[in-house]
């Protein structure tokens, strides 16, 4: 398949992150990933949209984030975009509900590779997922 | 999502997707389950299709409820995805903890 980039824009609200999800599940589906690794993708990317909304939304809801896909050399590439400060979560086995603490190793136990990139503007994370 | 006391068991019904935004509504339903009687909970996932480390936190709150109650929390579903998940996040070796793939079967640990 050509090379191409897609992209989805959406006001941080928790409304519309089904809708997001919704999106990267299409286009997973459309390279040609199996169920089990669309359910994979989708929660990936689910908690880096998550982890947007609640920390990296400095205008609240009004705040955009972006979600981009793009496929090149049989992997998938999906960056989730903010405008905010990614929050580092330091226990990963924190049980309470309100920390997104579990956020990060589902990423990356889901993901073949995971960057986080933190800028003056916002937050980057990559996720990438390889066709096999 | 629905509870129904069905012969002395609390059973929590959750279906569709559970996200963060989601996570809350579990957590209330299996408190009220908690409350509501003196069982082990049941915690139908038999029609969820996702779950993220929001859900996958209130389960372990509420496991750990239900531990200091010596009662057990038991899962239902035969979701592979779902499993997956459970097993990432080694729930299911967990005290307490019972993964069962129907109803059926849930049912019939306690009885």
């Amino acid at each position: 398949m050509e090379k191409e980039k897609k992209s989805i824009t959406i006001k941080s609200d928790p409304k519309n992150i089904s809708k997001a999800r919704r999106f990267v599940e299409i286009i997973a589906k459309q390279y040609g990933f199996n169920d089990s690794q669309i359910f994979d993708i989708k929660v990936a990317s689910g908690e880096a949209i998550s982890n947007a909304i609640e920390h990296g939304s400095p205008l609240g809801a009004k705040s955009n984030i972006t979600v981009e896909a793009d496929f090149s050399k049989n992997c998938l590439e999906l960056k989730v975009i903010d405008r905010g400060i990614f929050k580092k979560q330091v226990k990963v086995d924190n049980p309470d509900p309100r920390h997104r603490g579990r956020g990060i190793p589902f990423m990356l136990a889901l993901m073949d590779t995971v960057t986080i990139k933190e800028g003056k503007k916002g937050t980057t994370v990559k996720l990438i997922k390889k066709l096999k | 999502m629905e509870v129904n006391d069905y012969e002395d068991l609390s059973i929590i019904r959750a279906e569709g997707e559970i996200d963060h935004w989601r996570a809350t509504e579990l957590e209330q339903k299996i408190d009220d389950a908690i409350r509501g009687s003196e069982n082990d909970v049941i915690v139908d996932f038999s029609d969820l299709t996702y779950i993220d480390s929001g859900g996958i936190s209130v389960l372990f709150v509420q496991l750990k409820k239900l531990i200091e109650k010596e009662r057990r929390m038991i899962v239902v579903t035969e979701n592979k995805n779902i499993i997956k998940i459970l097993r990432l996040v080694n729930i299911i070796n967990q005290k307490n903890f019972e993964l069962k793939p129907n109803l059926e079967q849930a049912k019939r640990i306690i009885n």
